[in-house]
């Protein structure tokens, strides 16, 4: 042993005791290494940030930006809609359809993402087809984490191996995009037939919290609307005329949010008094359900059962609610939000007013407006954050958070031609991974799908460095040949098995390390000594480093994983339902893996 | 009037004093077993898991939370008799349940340990060997317990108003003693020491709840004042498996702050006494 090996073996040793207690960050233990390694010349200091410019850093970039680039065009919303629509009533097809698409999903963009794209209305779907949530939402989970494993990008710990496949001294031939698909799709398949088969006997079948928007708590708070609902005025019906005639706010306590005339073809989403409601249009309407239903009896008209002529325009994620507070110095004060035309300045509905301790639910344009008062507003997204992105003084101050973001719908075409591009030269120009990704990114910011800033603040810099801190530290284990000294000594002592056994208990390894330390953490450590291991063994050492990247995804019995607090509450789960359903789920996960491994990746 | 707290060691005469004294001032005379069997009816758990709280925890339980559960359970309960005064209550450490209330009076017995002995061997058949082995075994363990859940030494004199030996004073001396300090205006309940207590109860209403319904796996802290709960808590730290953009994390953040906040809402809802809540939920940190 050099004193070179020994140094590193220290810094090793450190190194886990640092993940294992957690006195600083992960990232900050990459930050460290970055500084450690080279001030004790284990690696020179040129190499010290290499990672920075690795080729897994720019990878989870770019993904992150492209991932960005789609969120804010809706593309996500638009492939979740058909899906949600589809699921129909039977358990397994629910199952089927949401955790198996976001597995799909996941496997290029973050798995949380994913998951909280179909979460709510997997949680609709439960309650509208009487099953517990907790049968939806843990096969959900489970498989955005699994939906990882599909592509070199999928998860951080994959994205690793290419920059850690060095083996006495020569780079490994690097995976493609696609080289584990086949293990990741077997991976999710099983996981969708162990929740379809035995959901029953091991998921809770308690209903968790449910799915709380600001809209849905404000409505709550307010007591005067149950949902948004949509009307259609038929021919001949009783009820057309100018709102203000109609009176329907006095009447019903209801408001109209929205109007589609039709014979026009144009939708209005902040209707006046003066507007008028003919035969043949669709309105959008706010209140409780009896004062909608007697309304649209009286009326003649007819209530929809989903959002339909507005199901994209008043969607939650394009349109919602919001609190505000008339500020100190609004130029508001004192005056009625007819004379200051404020539906027309401010291109929202003004639903409810709470002055003093009364609320307002009708006739609130004509009564003048003090500082403090509060106003329930309703309108898209993206005038709410024009509103709030006023210079100081504002009129009106948030007391709530804005749900949605600003969109750029016109621009889902443009992302997803990026990402098709970038995918492109992978598949068949076979451009290294960093390179083809970061060129979609770049094309995304240069078409305008997002901002430049934008993208700057949707990278995860926590992930950045954490692999960027730590592939040195790979690097020196391999280099300084402490791997192979450890490996070797490791192999003395379980002497000479064959080597699809010797991947089993890589596989376990990792699968256990993972629960322990950080996954990327892992990785960085166990590739080094699973290749070494696997060469001397006479086996494949690119094989054993996949078996580490793929199982340090195995990590189903953590609550604290970033999915499964995700869906912790809503699910009503307790951490024991997570180890029992986690440990079958990660015994299943090394089984297919491997087995896959052996029958097609010949080891 | 007051509300009278009997410290004591086992087998030290202190159930005897607390009875006698009770009869004399006409209070009631709760016990920490009376009050185990109220706490496991209503907080549904068993008794026995009850008694190991008041026992000094093994090193496992040091890293669970089980003990606090616990004993947050068996205040709430000594808290709910506690706010209508003249009560007696014995039991080990007794004090630190009612802690800073100027009505209450903070009494520890002592006895010699020949006394202990012969005062076991009436209740028990065993030698003195074994008796001697007991005494001293139990009272190492109380001194740990009241060490690691209070950090306090209880045979420390300052904790206590007045200790009385059982030697050359009598239990009806000991007693005497209790009855006439007792009614000394300096344990005669104020409208602010009431206060005081009624926020010490509604506090360990809410932690009681705040224990059997949430489980959080982290330190937290409870205020109450006149009607007014403030909680303190953070949230577990979650795990970075995977890469996530700022929107997500910033969103995962809110959400679980939101539903922590959410379930110690729903778990409080419905003690009686709570004017306001005001909530400091410190968001997951991710790790």
């Amino acid at each position: 042993m050099t004193p070179e090996m020994l140094l590193t073996m220290i810094v090793l040793v450190f190194v886990i005791v640092l993940f294992v207690f957690e006195w600083v960050r992960v990232d900050v233990v990459g930050i460290l290494m970055m500084v450690l390694l080279p001030l004790i010349g284990l690696i020179s200091p040129g190499d010290a940030f290499v990672g920075l410019s690795s080729n897994a850093v720019i990878s989870i970039i770019a993904v992150i930006i492209m991932g960005a680039g789609l969120d804010k065009t809706g593309v996500m919303n638009q492939v979740a809609r058909p899906i949600i629509k589809l699921a129909g009533r039977s358990e397994s097809r629910i199952i089927t359809l949401i955790a198996g698409t976001v597995g799909v999903i996941s496997s290029l963009m973050q798995n949380i993402g994913a998951a909280a794209l179909f979460l709510p209305a997997a949680q609709r779907i439960a309650k509208r087809v009487g099953i517990p949530a907790s049968r939806i939402l843990m096969p959900m989970g489970f498989c955005a984490i699994i939906g990882g494993t599909l592509t070199l990008v999928g998860a951080s710990p994959t994205i690793l191996l290419n920059d850690l496949m060095t083996i006495e001294g020569r780079q490994l031939e690097p995976f493609g995009l696609f080289t584990q698909t086949p293990i990741g799709i077997c991976l999710l398949i099983t996981a969708i037939l162990y929740f379809i088969i035995f959901g029953r006997f091991i998921l809770p079948s308690g209903t968790g919290e449910s799915d709380e928007s600001v809209t849905t708590s404000l409505m709550e708070a307010y007591r005067a609307f149950d949902t948004i609902f949509e009307i259609h005025v038929p021919q001949g019906a009783a009820g057309t005329g100018r709102i203000a005639e109609l009176d329907l706010q006095a009447r019903y306590l209801v408001t109209t949010v929205a109007i589609h005339h039709a014979r026009r073809n144009e939708k209005n989403f902040v209707p006046r008094s003066t507007d008028k409601i003919e035969a043949g249009d669709d309105i959008a309407v706010l209140g409780r359900k009896k004062n909608v239903m007697k309304m649209a009896e009286e009326q003649g008209w007819q209530v929809k059962d989903t959002l339909d002529v507005f199901a994209e325009s008043l969607s939650r994620t394009t349109a919602g609610m919001a609190e505000v507070i008339v500020s100190p110095r609004s130029e508001l004060i004192g005056k009625t939000m007819s004379e200051t035309d404020f539906k027309t300045i401010y291109g929202v509905n003004p639903i409810a007013l709470f002055k003093g301790n009364r609320i307002y639910y009708s006739g609130l344009t004509h009564i003048r407006l003090q500082m403090g008062d509060t106003l329930l507003l309703f309108g898209p997204w993206d005038r709410f954050h024009i509103l709030k992105n006023y210079p100081q003084p504002r009129s009106l101050t948030f007391s709530t958070p804005l749900e949605g973001e600003i969109l750029r719908p016109q621009k889902a075409k443009l992302a997803v031609i990026w990402l098709a591009v970038a995918l492109f030269q992978v598949i068949f120009l076979k451009l290294q991974l960093s390179v083809a990704l970061m060129s979609g990114a770049l094309g995304m910011i240069l078409t305008g799908v997002l901002k430049i800033e934008e993208a700057y603040r949707a990278v995860d810099w926590m992930t950045v460095f954490l692999l960027a801190g730590l592939i040195p530290l790979g690097i020196a284990f391999e280099k300084t040949g402490t791997a192979a000294f450890i490996a070797e000594g490791i192999l003395g002592l379980i002497g000479d098995p064959s080597p699809i056994v010797l991947l089993g208990v890589v596989g376990l390894m990792t699968s256990f390390f993972t629960l322990v330390i950080s996954n990327v953490g892992a990785t960085v450590l166990l590739v080094p000594l699973c290749m070494n291991m696997a060469l001397m063994a006479g086996g494949d050492p690119r094989m054993a480093a996949l078996v580490v990247g793929l199982s340090a995804s195995n990590t189903f019995v953590l609550p604290t994983h970033q999915v499964n607090a995700l869906i912790m509450k809503p699910g009503g789960y307790r951490t024991v339902d997570y180890a029992k359903a986690g440990a079958f789920m990660t015994l299943l996960f090394l089984i297919v893996e491997l087995t896959v491994i052996y029958f097609f990746y010949g080891i | 009037m007051a509300i009278i707290t009997i410290s004591r060691g086992c087998f030290s005469h202190g159930k005897e004093v607390a009875e006698k004294t009770g009869e004399m001032l006409g209070y009631k005379v709760i016990s920490r077993e009376t009050l185990i069997e109220e706490a496991a009816q209503v907080y549904h758990v068993p008794e026995k898991e009850l008694i190991q709280s008041v026992h000094a925890p093994s090193v496992l339980e040091r890293f669970t939370r089980g003990k606090e559960q616990y004993l947050s359970y068996i205040q709430a309960m000594l808290l709910e008799h506690a706010v209508h005064d003249n009560l007696i209550y014995h039991g080990h450490a007794s004090h630190m349940l009612l802690p800073d209330i100027s009505h209450v009076l903070n009494v520890r017995i002592l006895a010699d340990i020949p006394d202990r002995i012969a005062f076991m061997q009436q209740s028990h058949a065993i030698s003195d060997k074994e008796a001697m082995r007991h005494i001293t075994a139990e009272d190492q363990q109380r001194a740990r317990w009241a060490d690691y859940l209070y950090k306090i030494d209880i045979t420390d004199p300052n904790l206590y108003d007045i200790i009385i030996h059982i030697k050359n004073l009598n239990i009806g001396d000991a007693c005497n003693i209790i009855y006439h300090t007792a009614q000394m205006d300096a344990f005669a309940a104020t409208p602010e020491s009431r206060q005081a207590i009624a926020d010490l109860a509604l506090r360990s209403r809410v932690t009681a709840a705040i224990e059997s319904a949430v489980k959080l796996d982290m330190k937290y802290a409870v205020n109450a004042n006149s009607g007014i709960v403030h909680i303190r808590t953070g949230t577990p730290s979650i795990r970075k498996t995977s890469y996530m953009n700022q929107n997500t994390q910033d969103y995962l953040r809110e959400k679980i702050k939101q539903e922590t906040r959410d379930e110690i809402a729903q778990a409080i809802k419905d003690i009686p006494g709570i004017k306001n809540v005001i909530y400091e939920i410190a968001p997951p940190d991710y790790t």
